[in-house]
């Protein structure tokens, strides 16, 4: 099922959550909403849900406005970030929950309910866990259950907030992959919330990114990653650097570390700096050279070249940004 | 919390070594002094109402519980209580509700205003349902015309009962509940489930400790009350007496022995309520554990 979010805004009281939010998640692929904490990313999954009314804008599920549906009719999973498992419920009761509360003529009978949730139990390999309490759990098994529970009620989307994100750091790397694998099985459209940028880049088909209520980028993993839309999806996937362009100040443009050719000798449009700092441990050395304002300079090289380069600290060198990008036209300085 | 964590110390009091606590005079001297407190207020005088009430034996004890007019104060004592517990229940858990889970304007007001019965005197209580349903009473006119007497008459006690022993499941049920969250609830509306499925499913049975309670504390307030049920009583003996009315009627007429007889029915209501308290206590400890357990249990 598709899910379209048209012109969403939020606001709570003076916060405003959300400003004029539209994406849309075509059926079967898994996006990530990716944003810094307390961007709105959350609410965002929240008005999904039907968890949260938006203050204008639609959600369309499946072409069909559900703006004004009840969570209870919206036919979503939602895992919570703290998995909200109900804790006097045994594991079995909890994956039941969505079946149980069906009115009668839609209910399955109790052995049926029963074989759905132990096959549930056994696709997230916790069938022996069925007649423990959640606190007898430990996250990552809780965080499994509350996924089996979702999925009880054969959603056709997938919510999730912020899945890994009471986990350590083991356990989420490996639940990761596991979530990635079962939605290749069950090709579920799903949506989920993180503020990790590798979490997105390793999970997700689509990235949609977040920050102070608007978005700043939709697209692959590869359009955000390798073509970002602007300074600052540029930063939050990672180290940058900021050039001036020597002809005119005003133009900037920013190359990652590994876009940053390193010389000792002076060329066409290469910029003097200093070396400060070199880490050579592992198979990437890294350097940082102070630029004339004293502005670092963070410059990836393989150790083959650093070998090549044979530069030390306190050294003069001369830097050239390498598929550099620029996100402003200042217009005040036009190329002579 | 705190009486589970004292008990679970308490345990191993006797293996620790003498450098970890006090000397053994300190010890001794510190439990003789709370022991004999206890026994001077608690002990002595709930062994003198039985002892005075069985002071001219067995079988003049229970000719005064079976006079008429003891068994008609009981009779109403319990009336009293089994309106105004459920009446209370409802309230308390629609409030506790409100007040947990919602936010809305008004809701420090409502949150005092359920403290009110706590703050004002139980007689004043009862001297505003005069001065609401007497005869001169704002609603008093009214009422009579409809032909309802609730001044000096039943209604009247079941009402200035109900206003005393409110607070109770409110109390009691609000701080469970805001340690629950809203998350299962949440959870449960995605899931399908409608409000009344909600809440018997999943609210209840994590409140249920709690809430039985603030019933027990109610129940036990509901029987006892004497200041607000005096004022409003009229104290009509067979008609308008509760069991602590009937005690003060009986000692004023010099009738000791039928006054703790009729005392120490209350007396064992008191019991009776305080071992279903302790019960109940430990398992809303275990509740109210499991729920800071698994809000708190895990990093953010």
């Amino acid at each position: 099922m598709s899910i379209e979010v048209q012109h969403v805004s939020k606001k709570f009281g003076n916060f405003v959550a959300l400003d004029d939010v539209s994406f849309s998640v075509p059926p079967g692929e898994l996006v990530a909403l990716l944003g810094p904490s307390g961007g709105g990313k959350t609410t965002m999954l929240r008005i999904i849900a039907g968890l949260e009314a938006p203050d204008a804008g639609v959600v369309l599920l499946e072409g069909e406005d559900a703006t004004e549906r009840s969570a209870r009719d919206r036919g979503v999973g939602f895992v919570f970030q703290h998995y909200a498992l109900f804790r006097h419920m045994t594991v079995f009761e909890n994956v039941a929950f969505g079946l149980r509360v069906r009115a009668k003529a839609v209910r399955p009978p109790a052995t049926e309910i029963s074989r759905r949730v132990h096959d549930l139990l056994n696709l997230v390999q916790l069938d022996f866990l069925a007649d423990r309490l959640p606190s007898q759990l430990s996250g990552g098994q809780r965080q499994r259950v509350a996924l089996a529970r979702a999925l009880a009620v054969e959603p056709k989307v997938l919510l999730l907030d912020e899945p890994f994100g009471a986990l350590d750091a083991n356990v989420r790397r490996d639940l990761r992959r596991w979530l990635r694998r079962l939605h290749d099985e069950i090709h579920l459209t799903s949506v989920f919330v993180t503020h990790d940028q590798e979490e997105a880049i390793e999970l997700a088909d689509r990235v949609v990114i977040i920050n102070r209520g608007v978005v700043e980028q939709n697209g692959s993993v590869d359009d955000v990653v390798d073509r970002p839309a602007n300074e600052f999806v540029m930063r939050f996937f990672g180290t940058v650097n900021v050039f001036h362009d020597p002809l005119c100040h005003e133009q900037v443009v920013y190359a990652r570390p590994h876009d940053v050719e390193i010389g000792t000798l002076p060329g066409a449009g290469t910029v003097e700096a200093r070396v400060d700092e070199v880490r050579a441990t592992g198979a990437i050395v890294r350097i940082v050279a102070l630029a004339s304002d004293r502005t670092p300079i963070h410059i990836e090289v393989t150790r083959e070249q650093y070998q090549r380069l044979d530069i030390a600290r306190g050294q003069a060198v001369h830097l050239r940004p390498r598929n550099a990008r620029a996100f402003r036209d200042e217009g005040d300085c036009l190329e002579p | 919390m705190a009486g589970g964590y004292a008990r679970a110390r308490g345990g191993h009091a006797g293996s620790r070594p003498a450098r970890l606590t006090e000397p053994p005079l300190v010890r001794w001297v510190l439990t003789a002094l709370a022991l004999l407190f206890l026994l001077v207020f608690l002990v002595l005088p709930l062994v003198t109402v039985f002892s005075e009430a069985l002071v001219r034996g067995i079988g003049s004890y229970f000719s005064s519980i079976a006079d008429p007019a003891a068994l008609s104060a009981l009779r109403l004592t319990l009336l009293a209580a089994a309106i105004a517990v459920p009446a209370n229940l409802v309230f308390g858990v629609c409030a506790g509700w409100a007040i947990a889970k919602f936010d809305f304007p008004g809701k420090q007001v409502l949150t005092t205003l359920i403290d009110l019965p706590f703050a004002v005197s139980p007689v004043i209580s009862g001297m505003l349902f005069v001065l609401l349903f007497g005869r001169q009473g704002v609603l008093g006119p009214w009422a009579a015309e409809h032909g309802i007497r609730i001044v000096f008459a039943v209604p009247g006690i079941v009402l200035a009962t109900i206003f005393v022993s409110f607070p109770f499941v409110a109390r009691e049920i609000i701080p469970v509940m805001e340690a629950m969250g809203t998350e299962e609830e949440e959870a449960a509306r995605v899931l399908g489930a409608s409000g009344l499925q909600t809440f018997f499913r999943v609210t209840l049975p994590n409140i249920k400790w709690g809430l039985l309670y603030g019933v027990v504390l109610c129940n036990a307030r509901a029987m006892g009350e004497f200041g607000a049920v005096s004022v409003v009583s009229g104290k009509i003996r067979g008609v308008t007496n509760t069991l602590p009315l009937h005690v003060e009627i009986l000692y004023n007429e010099y009738n000791f022995q039928g006054a703790f007889a009729v005392a120490s029915m209350l007396a064992l209501l008191a019991l009776v309520t305080l071992v279903v308290k302790t019960v109940i206590e430990g398992r809303l400890e275990t509740d109210v554990a499991a729920s800071r357990e698994s809000v708190a249990g895990e990093p953010l």
